[in-house]
């Protein structure tokens, strides 16, 4: 039943050019996320628009925790559609946990994909031993119980710090997503998240990619994407967008959809 | 009897459905046979050949050409389904029972790594030795160590290994039927080459997990062994998750039991020698995953194969449903199988058989419930029918279990699957075309006589005179015994009535589960008393005086209280569209009326659209209000608009769109206003929604169900407003939205002593400040004469906003990329072609704000004076004093805030006063404290706090 992915994750199919950019939205967001930068790609590339199963506007039966425990229950997802979709080869933007999946999905599947784009992507969050994820253990810890204690403070407060950049509509439209999402699978997908650690893999991906960062964002320091682009074994550049927080689709659209045009093609 | 014949002449039509079944042809036989026998049990001449095909037809043929029907299919249109999908999903049935749910795409477990080596484990080809790479590699392979060797030696060669290459050779036997880790990948080339020869000496008993912390150093090893990954049955996994995510947290998944999945493999692994084991061990698998009955043929068969008796086995009954591989009939003749291996395929055999024919996996009762999945519950019991039909035909000792698998549906659902299965299993199918003729007949019945008694609820009778009541589709419908309710149509003016009964007739037979789901006693209740309540619905509904009008915008204005003029156009809309000189899309007059409430006044809109609800739809529980602008998140619920629960509805939107949402509501309340704020923000797919509700008269949800809203009056709202001839758009900001953004805080009262030195030129003992100065007072100067709520602090913006588009104009940027933005200005376009359509555009004035505030003032200086006589001085914060605004102007009554200022604020006055003996001198702030989001103790009926802080 290839086809009820499609409509179980709300599956988008916009625009009408050759080839095929699939926007993946991040934590906390939906497809919803990428409004304001899908009009840019639309009279290029026919753009795949979908949902994680994590977000506020699927389903929350959907979610089965067994397969989600890990990011492969995303990535089967994410190759399911492009299979039911019968993609051949399609460029991939990935935000955040999508930008992970992106990469797990290219290891997987090498000749699926001919570009990906990450942004704000992080191979593991919590520090390490010589690797600075940006995330002590303990401040997970704590930010998890928070969560737990009371979600909609939780979203009230951590919105404005992720997006980052000062703009309220942003942040109420984060927030709203954020919200929107189930509070225990909302933790349960942060906590799979937390407990990513791609680090190794990375040298598996043969696909080019260039690593968006913006200029100072909360969750992923820049070091995190230098290591992204010595580690990742294809060709890699590094995109630095001059503008603040972990959502610049949001926050500064037009800045990242010409970066991600100029970026696609090489 | 019609749907038979089509059916029949579709199937002759189309001979190509049949060769999916062909090679079982000889069970259809017996299938056709025994409906036959069901179907025209009246008539005794079955035995003739000739009788027998005249009503030779197949269930899925029936089915399908009843949906054909084209009444049947606007039935089920009107009930959300789209006829076409079920005909699919009938012709090609899903494989998975209940597909929808993700976690059923594929039975493979998910849980860590562990799930994935297995799964690498089990391959029968090459590559089937794992190589994980990542960080966690060491971890994940000692958890997998840890977790499940049913049957299975972990022997671990890190150290030998390590030994070996720095030189202290020592040699160990690795037994067999055991994995070989193999530490950091950096062995020599020997080692190498032995663990080749191994794992070829072993065949398939012997597999190799390899681990490696990042993937450079595998890349160096394969750099000196380049073949080795062909050598070793290399496969690279890479392991990303460094801890499992269950067992944190207060809701992890319920702890799986890795054998029951794991189990096989157990038996893949044992030799012959170890025979208890794998059989322990499958026994707990059966358990899990077979019915009895199955079970008992199951262990027959095993022991039939350890006795070592040849295998003759009831399964060859069943050859023609079972898939390929397990079709392996000569399994005994293959001697060189392992035992082991016989009990799995036999078990797994018994599985799939027990899965296929008796549903035996888990119901998700709850979720059958839902729409969507009661589609495909509905052909998976038509599938299942089939199937048991075709084999209890066959004599086959199954057709013992085929009842107690009714029972199983029966207790999901009574009242959804009784038509079904009394069709298959019972032999009661003369049910069905009885059903079939009486509908017919009550139809027939009906179009004689222009109406039948009621029977039912006393209210009724009243509507009854003169037209065919709602109530004669009660009667009749209960006549049929399935007990509908009334239908939501029933309020239709008297020419529908008639076409919605044949709906609900034809439809009864179908037995699709929706159209009973609909007309259940939920509408019932919700219904009830809007027959019984107001007039105007009466009137509106038949004839209409020439009085009605203006009783109705009398009553209408009344419940709002100001914007005489607005509620005057609206009530003459509605008289027109209900009279029948509304309009008419197509040939059919609509019932549906769509208003847009433009400009300003938010309240009042609400407060109209909730009296529309109330005097034409019996009660304002029959409003669905739904803010369509994307930004009403969480935020806002700290403002006194989400103090005042308008926006209650956040939590509902969890897991849907804003569509679904609408729809889901309509559903639930056919009959009712539907109040959409901000249409003008809505998002593209919501426009689309509604520009073909408004179109078609249907309103369809993301996943393309369409609802009837024949019986909806749509009112959507903006603050925007039509400019009449040039049908232009213009939305200016206003005054109005700084006041709903007004904090709900509390309110403090803080003195301070201002030198006689400083001259504050006071015309009046209150006045309104702000903290960051006059300028961005929205209050502006209360003295000035010029001064107009609306307009202050507005050309600041303005400027503001010309600025940042010039901005955006950079002519370094390319043309195309500036086009982006213009999918964002389509929809002024949209929104005017969409209010070009509606039935009437009511235009709201902008609500006398100054008038309220100046009036409020008075008050409060009057109190003041009263308590604090007339030395001091009130200055009262702007952020306050818009809330004190807001929170009258959305308040019912304005009687209420004259209490709250009375009763609150004078106490708070008076114990100041009290406190700090007010001089002259003295200057009284009341100001609002930011921040704290909770508002304490709400004053009754308006959203003020019911005490004043003093500091």
């Amino acid at each position: 039943m290839g086809n009820n992915i499609l409509e179980a994750l709300n599956v988008n199919v916009a625009g009408n050019g050759e080839k095929i950019l699939v926007l993946s939205h991040g934590f906390g967001t939906d497809q919803s996320a990428w409004n304001r930068v899908l009009p840019y790609f639309t009279s290029s590339h026919r753009v795949v628009l979908y949902d994680l199963v994590c977000a506020g506007s699927v389903n929350p039966d959907y979610f089965d925790f067994h397969r989600y425990a890990t990011l492969d229950g995303y990535v089967d997802d994410l190759l399911q559609i492009l299979d039911a979709l019968s993609v051949h080869k399609c460029a991939f933007v990935g935000h955040s946990i999508s930008a992970m999946i992106g990469i797990l999905a290219s290891i997987r599947r090498p000749d699926l994909f001919s570009k990906l784009v990450l942004i704000g992507a992080s191979p593991r969050f919590l520090n390490d031993q010589d690797y600075h994820g940006g995330f002590e253990q303990i401040e997970i810890e704590r930010l998890f119980t928070a969560m737990e204690a009371n979600y909609e403070a939780w979203v009230n407060g951590f919105a404005p710090v992720l997006v980052g950049a000062d703009v309220p509509t942003v942040v109420r439209e984060f927030s709203r997503t954020l919200f929107n999402m189930r509070p225990d699978i909302s933790l349960y997908v942060s906590r799979t998240v937390f407990n990513s650690d791609l680090r190794g893999a990375l040298g598996l991906v043969k696909v080019p990619c260039c690593i968006v960062q913006t200029a100072k964002d909360v969750s992923v320091p820049l070091k995190v994407a230098v290591y992204l682009k010595n580690h990742l074994g294809g060709r890699n550049t590094i995109e630095i967008l001059h503008t603040e927080g972990h959502l610049p689709h949001l926050s500064a659209p037009q800045l990242l959809a010409q970066m991600i045009r100029r970026a696609l093609p090489r | 009897m019609a749907a038979i014949k089509r059916s029949q002449a579709h199937q002759r039509r189309l001979p190509d459905h049949l060769p999916l079944h062909h090679h079982h042809h000889h069970h259809h036989h017996h299938q056709q046979q025994q409906q036959q026998n069901t179907l025209s049990s009246s008539s005794s001449s079955y035995s003739s050949s000739t009788a027998l095909s005249s009503v030779k037809v197949e269930l899925q043929q029936l089915i399908l050409s009843v949906l054909d029907d084209p009444v049947v299919s606007r039935v089920l249109a009107e009930a959300g389904y789209r006829s076409w999908d079920i005909k699919v999903s009938i012709v090609r049935p899903p494989r998975a029972r209940y597909p929808l749910f993700l976690s059923n795409y594929e039975t493979r477990p998910y849980f860590d790594c562990c799930g994935r080596i297995r799964e690498v484990l089990r391959r029968s080809g090459g590559r089937r030795n794992p190589v994980l790479v990542g960080a966690s590699a060491r971890d994940a392979v000692r958890r997998f160590a840890e977790s499940e060797l049913e049957g299975l030696e972990f022997v671990s060669i890190e150290e030998e290994v390590l030994g070996f290459v720095s030189g202290r050779g020592r040699g160990r036997g690795i037994g067999q039927g055991g994995f070989v880790q193999c530490g950091s990948v950096s062995a020599m080339g020997y080692v190498v080459e032995q663990l080749g020869r191994l794992l070829k000496r072993c065949g398939g008993k012997v597999w190799l997990i390899v681990e490696a912390a990042r993937y450079e150093t595998y890349l160096k090893f394969s750099t000196m062994f380049p073949t080795v990954e062909k050598d070793l049955d290399l496969h690279l996994m890479p392991v990303t998750s460094f801890r499992p995510p269950m067992g944190m947290g207060g809701f992890s998944p319920q702890n799986y039991s890795l054998k029951e999945s794991f189990v096989p493999f157990g038996g893949f692994f044992s030799s012959l020698s170890d025979f208890e084991r794998p059989f322990g061990s499958i026994s707990v698998y059966q358990s899990v995953s077979r019915c009895r009955l199955c079970n008992e043929k199951y262990e027959q068969e095993l022991s039939a194969i350890l006795k070592g008796g040849y295998f003759t086995s009831v399964t060859d009954q069943f050859q023609e449903t079972l898939p390929s591989w397990m079709q392996a009939t000569d399994i005994s003749r293959n001697k060189e199988l392992d035992v082991a291996k016989l009990y799995l395929m036999t078990a797994k055999k018994w599985n799939e058989i027990c899965r296929r024919l008796h549903c035996n996996s888990p119901v998700p009762v709850a979720n059958i419930n839902r729409l969507d999945s009661n589609i495909l519950g509905f052909t998976s019991v038509a599938n299942d029918a089939e199937t048991h039909c075709r084999n209890s035909t066959n004599g086959s000792p199954h057709e013992a279990i085929f009842p107690a698998k009714l029972m199983e549906f029966q207790k999901i659902d009574p009242p959804r699957w009784n038509i079904p299965l009394g069709l298959v299993s019972e032999g009661k199918s003369e049910n069905y075309p009885s059903q079939l003729h009486m509908g017919t007949i009550s139809d027939e019945f009906l179009q004689k006589n222009g109406h039948c008694s009621s029977t039912c609820a006393p209210q009724n009778s009243r509507l009854s005179d003169g037209h065919a009541s709602p109530s004669s589709g009660d009667s009749v419908t209960t006549d049929i015994g399935l007990g509908l309710a009334v239908c939501p149509s029933s309020i239709r003016k008297e020419p529908n009535i008639r076409e919605t009964h044949k709906d609900h007739i034809q439809n009864f037979p179908i037995c699709i589960p929706t159209t009973i789901d609909l007309n259940n006693e939920e509408f019932m209740d919700a219904h009830a008393p809007t027959l019984s309540s107001s007039c105007f619905e009466h009137n509106l509904r038949g004839e209409f005086e020439p009085g009605d009008f203006k009783a109705l915008w009398k009553a209408l204005a009344e419940k709002v209280g100001r914007q005489d003029q607005a509620i005057g156009v609206v009530s003459r809309a509605i008289i027109r569209c209900r009279t029948g000189s509304g309009r008419h899309r197509g040939a059919s007059l609509r019932g549906d009326i769509w208003f847009s409430f433009l400009g300003p006044d938010r309240v009042a809109k609400k407060r109209l659209a909730l009296a529309l609800a109330e005097l034409v739809f019996g009660s304002n529980q029959n409003a669905i209000c739904i803010d369509l602008a994307p930004q009403s998140g969480t935020t806002q619920a700290t403002t006194i608009l989400g103090c005042q629960n308008l926006n209650g509805y956040n939590s509902n939107l969890r897991g849907k769109t804003i569509i679904d949402l609408i729809a889901e509501e309509i559903n639930k309340n056919p009959v009712s206003v539907v109040f959409l704020e901000n249409v003008d923000k809505a998002d593209p797919v919501a426009r689309k929604r509604l520009s073909q509700a408004i179109k078609t008269g249907k309103f369809s949800d993301s996943h393309g169900r369409q609802i009837g809203i024949n019986n909806v009056m749509f009112v959507v709202t903006s603050t925007g407003i039509m400019n009449g001839d040039e049908k232009s758009y213009s939305n200016e900001p206003s005054f109005e939205e700084r006041i709903l953004a007004a904090q709900c805080s509390r309110l403090q009262m803080v003195i301070e002593h201002v030198p006689r030195s400083i001259n504050r030129n006071y015309a009046s003992n209150v006045l309104i400040t702000s903290r960051k100065g006059a300028a961005s007072n929205i209050f502006g100067e209360k003295h000035d004469p010029s001064f107009t709520g609306d307009n202050t602090g507005y050309h600041s913006i303005e400027q503001q906003h010309n600025a940042s588009s010039f901005k955006c104009l950079d002519l370094n940027l390319p043309m195309e990329e500036l086009e982006g933005d213009t999918m964002f200005d389509n929809c002024e376009d949209w929104l005017v072609e969409f209010l070009n359509q509606v039935d009437e555009s009511v235009i709201f004035e902008a609500f006398e704000f100054n008038a309220l505030t100046d009036k409020l003032l008075k008050l409060i200086s009057q109190c003041f004076k009263n308590a604090a006589g007339h030395e001091g001085h009130l200055e009262i914060d702007s952020k306050a004093m818009e809330q004190i605004v807001a929170a009258v102007w959305l308040s019912d009554d304005e009687k209420v805030a004259d209490n709250w200022v009375e009763l609150v604020l004078s106490r708070g006055f008076f114990d100041a006063h009290q406190r700090y003996r007010l001089s002259a001198t003295s200057v009284l702030k009341l100001v609002a404290c930011e921040g704290t989001a909770a508002i304490g103790e709400q004053a009754a009926g308006i959203c003020l706090p019911s005490r004043i802080i003093l500091n």
